[in-house]
């Protein structure tokens, strides 16, 4: 199908939403300018960190509102798109508990499921009891475990176990 | 009443669509499937950057990127994600090109679109080799500090790369559609579906690029 000459009208419309996303094109240059320089700053870290990330929330929001055309749609619409923020909040509290935690309690220590489980190696080696030897070998060595104390951490460790 | 159900005709007034038309308007099911995906894709960089999160909060010899790389390797970057946003305004002058049934104009802006991704993937392509190099940052280890710093750099920049690449195969498909006159009637939202996603990865990369390099 042949595609027709576009109207004066629909031309001026056109020339209008292209000056309106070059307005938002360079808002986000500048935008990132400031982000990279922020960096160099010789400010406090915690300064710098939250500037940058409110500065490149700044970015997306404009980028998804105007460029992905947001402002166009409907409220349910909007919906659908901001459900991803669920997940920042629900990552802001997964991080901040998980950067209470040294790091030493989990170095050299096995996955288990709560503080008394047996430990996923030695599963294994209780069953492997349990058919070569009598029937006391499994309650044994069940009852071993939970008694047994951490390779690595210290008592303040153990509580988050 | 007719059948408007075709993926190239959005839904008119007298859709049968009630429901979905109340909730979202005139958007076609095409551009509320893109939205979903796209909200899902984005759960999935969350999970990324979560674990990114954790892993960097609960290790204190954690570099600062920009230590890493230095001055030059945050320009880089920066000219990176200059690239994409450039090639993201490209992508919206081409569906309002096409909405005025410019074709010539929506093509070549399609093609520059995916000029600039090409190049990004350029850039990513030169500076990993540059790291793993230079700066022994591996997939599994870094010479220099915690292994999981550069492993997890490469596993958040890698996966959107694979975006982006997927997103340029979508462009260039898009562009060999568009130079068959298909799009040239004036009805874009196939255009726009593909800007949908290749916007979603440039807001991706605005994102990663703070939290990876310059936090």
């Amino acid at each position: 199908m042949a595609s027709t000459l576009p109207s004066s009208e629909q031309l001026a419309q056109y020339h209008s939403k292209v000056s309106g996303y070059m307005k938002i094109f360079y808002a986000l240059i500048i935008v990132t300018i400031v982000e990279v320089a922020i960096v160099f700053l010789p400010i406090p870290r915690i300064f710098i960190d939250v500037g940058v990330v409110g500065l490149s929330i700044s970015k997306a929001f404009l980028v998804g509102y105007f460029y992905m055309h947001l402002n166009h749609e409907t409220m349910w619409t909007k919906i659908v798109a901001l459900l991803p923020i669920c997940m920042f909040f629900y990552a802001v509290f997964l991080v901040l508990d998980g950067a209470k935690r040294p790091a030493s309690v989990y170095v050299g220590e096995p996955a288990r499921v709560f503080k008394g489980a047996p430990l996923k190696e030695e599963a294994p080696a209780a069953a492997k009891d349990a058919v070569d030897s009598t029937p006391e070998a499994p309650a044994t060595s069940a009852s071993e475990t939970p008694a047994s104390p951490p390779a690595a951490g210290s008592d303040a460790a153990n509580e988050y176990r | 009443m007719s059948d408007t159900t075709s993926s190239t005709h959005p839904p008119t007034s007298h859709s049968s669509h009630g429901a979905s038309k109340d909730i979202f308007g005139s958007a076609t099911h095409g551009k509320i499937g893109m939205w979903i995906f796209l909200v899902t894709d984005a759960m999935t960089f969350a999970g990324f950057l979560l674990g990114y999160g954790v892993l960097r909060a609960r290790n204190p010899e954690w570099p600062h990127m920009a230590d890493v790389v230095g001055l030059k390797g945050l320009i880089l970057s920066s000219v990176a994600t200059f690239i994409l946003i450039c090639s993201s305004v490209t992508m919206v002058i081409a569906q309002a090109a096409g909405e005025i049934r410019d074709n010539k104009k929506m093509l070549k802006f399609l093609l520059l679109t995916a000029l600039g991704g090409i190049i990004f993937l350029g850039i990513q392509a030169y500076e990993y080799t540059h790291l793993s190099h230079a700066l022994g940052m591996l997939f599994s280890d870094y010479a220099k500090g915690p292994p999981q710093f550069s492993s997890i750099f490469y596993v958040v920049t890698g996966f959107h790369g694979l975006h982006v690449l997927s997103g340029v195969i979508y462009l260039l498909i898009m562009c060999a559609k568009v130079a068959r006159g298909q799009y040239a009637d004036g009805n874009v939202n196939h255009i726009e579906i593909t800007g949908l996603f290749w916007h979603f990865v440039d807001l991706v990369w605005i994102l990663v690029f703070t939290f990876i390099y310059l936090i």
